[in-house]
């Protein structure tokens, strides 16, 4: 009999291969003036001008089916390595698809 | 119920909410005499405790989901403490209390309350931790209760940790 197993969408992970993927590409857009495509992630960087504090929003729907847990630490991955001297400033690192984004309200 | 739960993000006021619940649960069972039950509960009120100060102190509102806020307390304690920081999959106690100390420095707050906040999380971390879950008679009864008066202590305190 097939076995179908069902995964949470909060805790489901990406292997490590398209993790680091998913990071090189996030560095890429990060420090490339020129996206690869028009698929590519949106990133908001919001620093509170009293506190210092840095807020990180990534809307890319390739997090589709990826935990919210893991699209953080990816996001904060690629941030180690585009700007490590401001990684001490980061306190929220959220990453979202389009349709997630929409239902949220938010203004990204 | 049960659903609402797999589907809803955990808001730093549901911490405080649960931590509220876990401490007296906790006191209940160490009254009774059943230590190992009660210093595991006990334990996660101290984390709940520290991870909401740990983000309330950096201007998170009550209301703010908790998951995009426990991978950037990472990266700032690897870099304020070494790479190799334990971090217990974000349970860590000691690692919370760590955040929070590093923290408040960072926004030039007063730090004596924070490294008091170390100091009983060091005990915590001596009787306490996520692992103790699947062993059974881990914890005597005088050190449930030295346990629960650090992490009454925590739970007494909180204001003061994140203002």
């Amino acid at each position: 009999m097939p076995i179908r197993r069902l995964v949470k969408i909060g805790e489901m992970r990406v292997h490590d291969v398209e993790a680091q993927q998913i990071i090189e590409r996030l560095v890429h857009e990060w420090t490339s003036s020129v996206p690869l495509d028009v698929f590519g992630p949106s990133i908001t960087e919001q620093r509170d001008p009293h506190s210092g504090a840095v807020h990180l929003y990534v809307v890319w729907d390739r997090f589709r089916g990826i935990g919210h847990q893991q699209r953080s630490e990816m996001i904060m991955d690629a941030y180690q390595q585009v700007a490590p001297a401001d990684v001490r400033n980061v306190t929220l690192a959220m990453g979202l698809t389009a349709p997630e984004v929409e239902r949220m309200g938010l203004d990204l | 119920m049960h659903h609402q739960l797999l589907t809803e993000p955990e808001t730093i006021q549901d911490l405080e909410v649960a931590a509220a619940e876990r401490l007296n649960e906790a006191k209940a069972l160490v009254a009774e005499g059943q230590a190992t039950g009660g210093a595991y509960l006990a334990g996660y009120v101290a984390e709940m405790v520290l991870k909401m100060a740990a983000f309330r102190v950096n201007g998170h509102l009550p209301t703010t989901a908790v998951y995009p806020l426990l991978a950037p307390a990472l990266h700032r304690a690897r870099i304020a403490y070494g790479p190799n920081i334990d971090y217990q999959s974000y349970h860590g106690v000691l690692f919370w209390a760590l955040v929070l100390a590093d923290d408040r420095n960072r926004l030039g707050l007063a730090t004596p309350i924070a490294r008091h906040a170390v100091n009983r999380a060091q005990r915590i971390n001596q009787i306490w931790s996520v692992n103790m879950r699947y062993r059974a008679g881990l914890v005597a009864q005088q050190d449930a209760v030295l346990l629960l008066n650090d992490v009454g202590w925590m739970h007494s305190n909180r204001l003061r940790l994140w203002s």
